[in-house]
């Protein structure tokens, strides 16, 4: 588990992320298998923990294919719907940095702040 | 003093059997008493709890079947309701042949049947599990005394009654050939029994590279060997009958179409004839799995019948034949 | 049943076997889908089933039996719901030497409630030989208070034969039972 410190930094850096991007409605950062570190929403409407543990599996999954696949590793995976978007990608071996916009025209700004988000979170975690 | 205990007896019976106690108590060779510590444990098999006791009873323990007929197959019954008579005689033959700890060890029942007697047996068309191995590992169970039995060519076995296991040595269960059906399949003449010390088991135990194997797997065993197709008598062929549990086939050899009994006859309450129609085995195939089941405690007679229909397509019949016979090349079974 | 979907579904608690079961007779090299567990200070050594295992073995007449473990944590119960979709039947694996082994069957017969009752259940105890206790009787008196007669067999996931047995216990209940 992180330390006290790391985690105050992550819920920090999701805050800015929330504030920067007008587009994400929701972040979560996740170990891999399924337990919340840090999260932040705009409204709470979201069951985010739960969205911790199933972003594990699908991430575990994407890990799982990409592997058979021999595409080298899993970058994201992306779950496009009706009423929005979620982004699941790596933060780095152990973390999961989740994103959700209901913004269906979003993908691309979603996308770009949050592998920013976790590229930074794991400078603070390393 | 000798001491029984009573385990799950309903309602009036543990009132009643108390006063019949008391009330033959002049007709005993022996003095009795009611203790709950006592050794001798008379057991309601008709209940779920009595059952339970039966097939796990306490180490030490010399179990008595209370019930209407002797359906476990028990050396020691009482049958219900209790008769003066017959509680007379059962309590006359404990004392005499059941060592207890509040007296001298005594020696063990003789296990032995006259020559003619045994001829009669295996000829008999009804299986009589007394003149068979099946029949002494019962009775040394209920005498407590730490027992060799060996046949002639032969290892011989070794029967630990407080542990509720066997000592001989490393056997195959799953591919037992038919030279080592005959031992278990012995008649009791063929059978030569020797109350040991611990120490001498376990010197024997070190000497031969002994293992131990569960009771239950052997009482099985020699049950299905020694049944040969046979109904236990005239009557049960007719009888309806279920099972209470599943056998533990990880402890028993066993075929696959036994798997098939065992889920038929959980589920209904039917005769062989009907049990061997409906899951499509051999009537001698369906008695030896009864009368296996029968000695292990787990099967029940019932008054009525009830079967439940299934339907199931011949398409998931073929399936399921299919991934049997796909898993079956994975493992060896023995014919 | 679609044609194309014959599957069998393993669950059971963490650590009872699952993917090692699986593992006994699939023809293929299991995927898992097993990650570190995070625990206490650091990251724990053990691992834990976050998606599914998988494996198969292909039947005579060309099709596949499809095998399929869910992870055995209850925080993933939505795998359980979507793995057992089109299953032929379930095999429960209960670690003895858990800490309430009889509480870990109880949570899953009750979430696979609905599913057993269509089709079947066999459950299978592993590690007896480091915890004796609870005995098989003692899985029988709570099955039997629940009104169910699911076979109980003590096995060893690593063994092909204990494995095979189970699946032949369950089958034998789909047709017969």
């Amino acid at each position: 588990m992180l330390s006290k410190l790391a985690t105050i930094q992550l819920e920090q850096r999701l805050s800015k992320l929330i504030e920067q991007c007008s587009a994400v409605d929701a972040a979560v950062v996740a170990t891999l298998d399924g337990y919340t570190c840090a999260m932040k929403q705009r409204s709470q409407q979201y069951p985010l923990e739960r969205l911790a543990t199933m972003g594990s599996t699908l991430m575990s999954l994407g890990d799982t294919i990409t592997a058979e696949l021999r595409l080298g590793t899993c970058d994201n995976i992306i779950s496009e719907n009706k009423n929005g978007i979620v982004a699941f990608m790596h933060i780095d071996d152990n973390l999961v940095l989740i994103t959700l916009t209901t913004q269906k025209n979003a993908l691309g700004m979603l996308l770009s702040h949050s592998r920013r988000c976790a590229e930074e979170m794991k400078k603070v975690i390393a | 003093m000798y001491k029984l205990y009573y385990h799950a007896l309903q309602k009036n019976d543990p009132v009643f059997f108390r006063s019949m106690l008391q009330l033959v108590g002049l007709k005993l060779s022996q003095n009795w008493e009611i203790d709950e510590h006592a050794k001798l444990v008379l057991v309601d098999v008709e209940t779920p709890e009595g059952q339970s006791f039966w097939q796990n009873p306490p180490a030490e323990k010399v179990l008595i079947a209370y019930a209407r007929q002797n359906d476990m197959q028990s050396s020691w019954f009482l049958p219900k309701p209790i008769r003066t008579q017959s509680l007379i005689q059962l309590l006359n033959e404990l004392a005499e042949h059941v060592c207890f700890d509040n007296d001298a060890p005594k020696p063990p029942a003789k296990i032995q049947a006259s020559h003619m007697d045994v001829v009669k047996a295996k000829a008999s068309e009804f299986f009589q599990p007394e003149y068979y191995l099946v029949g002494v590992l019962q009775q040394i169970l209920q005498s407590q005394e730490i027992t060799r039995a060996s046949c002639t060519g032969f290892p011989p076995l070794y029967i630990v009654p407080s542990e509720r296991r066997c000592f001989t040595h490393q056997v195959q269960f799953n591919q037992i050939n038919t030279a080592q059906k005959m031992f278990y399949a012995a008649s009791i003449d063929e059978l030569e029994c020797e109350t040991l010390s611990t120490e001498q088991l376990q010197q024997d135990i070190k000497q031969h590279h002994l293992v131990a194997y569960p009771i239950e797997t052997i009482l099985w065993l020699s049950a299905m060997c020694a049944s040969q197709g046979r109904f236990a008598s005239a009557s049960t062929q007719n009888k309806f009958i279920r099972l209470v549990q599943w056998p533990n086939f990880a402890l028993f050899p066993y075929q696959p179409y036994h798997m098939n009994l065992a889920a038929y006859m959980l589920k209904n309450v039917a005769d062989v004839h009907n049990i061997a129609q409906k899951t499509q085995c051999s009537l001698e195939n369906v008695v030896d799995f009864t009368n296996a089941c029968s000695i292990i405690g787990i099967l029940k007679y019932e008054q009525e019948h009830k079967v439940v229909e299934k339907q199931l397509p011949e398409a998931r019949r073929g399936l399921f034949k299919t991934i049997l016979q796909r898993l079956a090349d994975t493992v060896t079974f023995h014919k | 049943m679609r044609k194309d979907q014959i599957k069998l579904v393993f669950t059971g608690n963490m650590g009872a076997g699952k993917t090692t079961a699986i593992a006994s007779i699939s023809e293929i090299p299991v995927i898992n889908t097993d990650v570190l567990m995070s625990s206490g200070a650091s990251v724990d050594k053990e691992k834990t089933t976050v998606a599914m295992d998988y494996g198969e073995l292909t039947l005579d007449n060309g099709e596949k039996l499809f095998l399929y473990g869910t992870p055995g944590q209850q925080r993933f119960d939505y795998m359980w719901q979507i793995l057992i979709q089109g299953g032929l039947g379930l095999i429960i694996l209960i670690d003895n030497s858990g800490v309430d082994p009889i509480g870990d069957l109880a949570r899953y017969l009750d979430s696979f409630h609905d599913f057993i009752q269509e089709t079947g259940a066999v459950i299978g105890i592993t590690h007896t030989d480091d915890a004796p206790r609870p005995d098989l009787q003692m899985y029988y008196h709570y099955l039997q208070e629940r009104g169910l007669q699911l076979p109980v067999f003590p096995i060893d996931a690593r063994s092909r034969e204990s494995v095979v047995m189970l699946i032949q216990a369950l089958l034998a209940i789909l047709e017969y039972g």
